[in-house]
């Protein structure tokens, strides 16, 4: 039976080291590029004949804008404006990685830990270098929950703390986690459709299900992901 | 498994780092403010159409008024033609009406008078037809006798005088 886990294996296409680090161009780098260009093509051509009344596939690219615009400003408001690009671009950046990982044979750059934890502690980051200098000290009142009594505050805040701290965890494993579970899931259930020879169509059939799910899941994280974001900038923009 | 495999992690965040911002150029640079020309344009555009769909309910209710107001003037106007037609008309019938009797009168009266004029005539006449008649009858009864003649002639102008 085939290695599931072989589908997650990294491989140099093109070595390069800069500074004595490896830094090659793989098949991670290379699902990334096509993601870019994937999605780039289809919202510029989408977008291309600008009508003032909107074919079907010029809907596509007002869809993704009315999306996020409406994602951006229901929970940021108006402030969040500036993040718009920024959240865009996560938004499509990570649907289109989960999207290509669908196709067989390809690669998902999001089902390893080191992508979506660099994603996510740079939104971490952004966030609270964001909020110190936004509201400065008063942004630490973040860690203080309101309505809570006095007596409770010496274990209420390091809880808060760790809460916080442990947000671009939750964020990168919860994404990486559901990819790669995903995709090994689909990979054991196919490893099973040959060697079983006409009962073969059980796991067939169940890998056919489980496309339709990963689908679902691979919008849904990219989804969760988004908007987890909007709902950190949300805090320490707007306090609360 | 791979995802653990510390050296590859360079390479990954290196080309993580490097595509995250090949796109976000994209995409704030090129296709953001592509799509939102597209949904500003539209906008503008559907709020032109409103104003200009205000702007012109406003001059159909305009339209709309002045229409009422030359209805109700001309209304007015017509009513005016008619109730002076009316008054007119029964200013002339009655005038017409007045002139008939008048003129009936006068001719009521006219003949009136002819008729008393004729019976006045009459009664002369009958007068002197009577007094003539009554004369040959004296004649011819008297025969040549005058005295008496001209008692009876007396008399009978008397009683003539009396019946008239």
């Amino acid at each position: 039976m085939a290695d599931p886990i072989h589908q997650f294996e990294i491989k140099e296409l093109i070595p390069l080291e800069i500074f004595e680090t490896n830094i090659s161009y793989t098949n991670s780098s290379l699902f990334m590029s096509l993601a870019i260009i994937f999605v780039t093509l289809l919202l510029l051509l989408s977008i291309k004949n600008k009508s003032l009344i909107p074919s079907r596939f010029q809907s596509i690219s007002e869809i993704f804008y009315e999306f996020i615009a409406n994602m951006v400003s229901d929970n940021i408001g108006d402030k969040g404006r500036k993040f718009f690009p920024l959240i865009f671009t996560l938004f499509t950046f990570l649907l289109f990685g989960n999207m290509l990982g669908m196709l067989p044979y390809s690669f998902t750059f999001t089902s390893h830990i080191i992508v979506t934890f660099v994603l996510a502690m740079f939104v971490f980051l952004l966030v609270t270098l964001l909020g110190i200098f936004i509201h400065g000290f008063k942004f630490f009142g973040l860690f203080v929950p309101k309505g809570v009594p006095m007596i409770m505050l010496p274990l209420m805040i390091p809880i808060e703390i760790i809460s916080y701290l442990s947000r671009p965890i939750s964020l990168s494993v919860r994404l990486f986690a559901n990819m790669m579970a995903g995709h090994t899931m689909l990979k054991i259930f196919a490893g099973f459709i040959v060697p079983l020879g006409i009962f073969g169509i059980a796991p067939l059939m169940v890998d056919v299900a489980l496309t339709a799910l990963e689908v679902l899941i691979a919008f849904l994280q990219a989804y969760v992901f988004t908007i987890l974001t909007c709902l950190y900038l949300n805090e320490s923009i707007n306090l609360h | 498994m791979p995802q653990l495999e510390i050296t590859t992690y360079p390479s990954q965040i290196f080309w993580l780092v490097v595509s995250f911002l090949i796109l976000y150029l994209i995409m704030s640079r090129i296709i953001i403010p592509r799509i939102s020309s597209v949904i500003k344009s539209r906008e503008t555009e559907i709020k032109n159409n409103i104003h200009i769909s205000e702007q012109m309910y406003k001059d159909t209710e305009i339209i709309n008024n002045e229409y009422e107001e030359t209805k109700k003037n001309i209304e007015n106007e017509a009513r005016g033609i008619i109730n002076h037609l009316k008054e007119t008309t029964s200013k002339k019938i009655n005038n017409s009406t007045e002139l008939l009797k008048k003129r009936l009168e006068q001719k009521l009266e006219k003949n009136e008078q002819e008729i008393i004029n004729n019976k006045k005539k009459v009664l002369k006449e009958i007068k002197k037809i009577s007094l003539n008649l009554s004369e040959e009858i004296i004649r011819k009864i008297s025969n040549g006798k005058s005295g008496q003649k001209n008692k009876l002639k007396s008399i009978i102008k008397k009683n003539l005088e009396e019946v008239s």
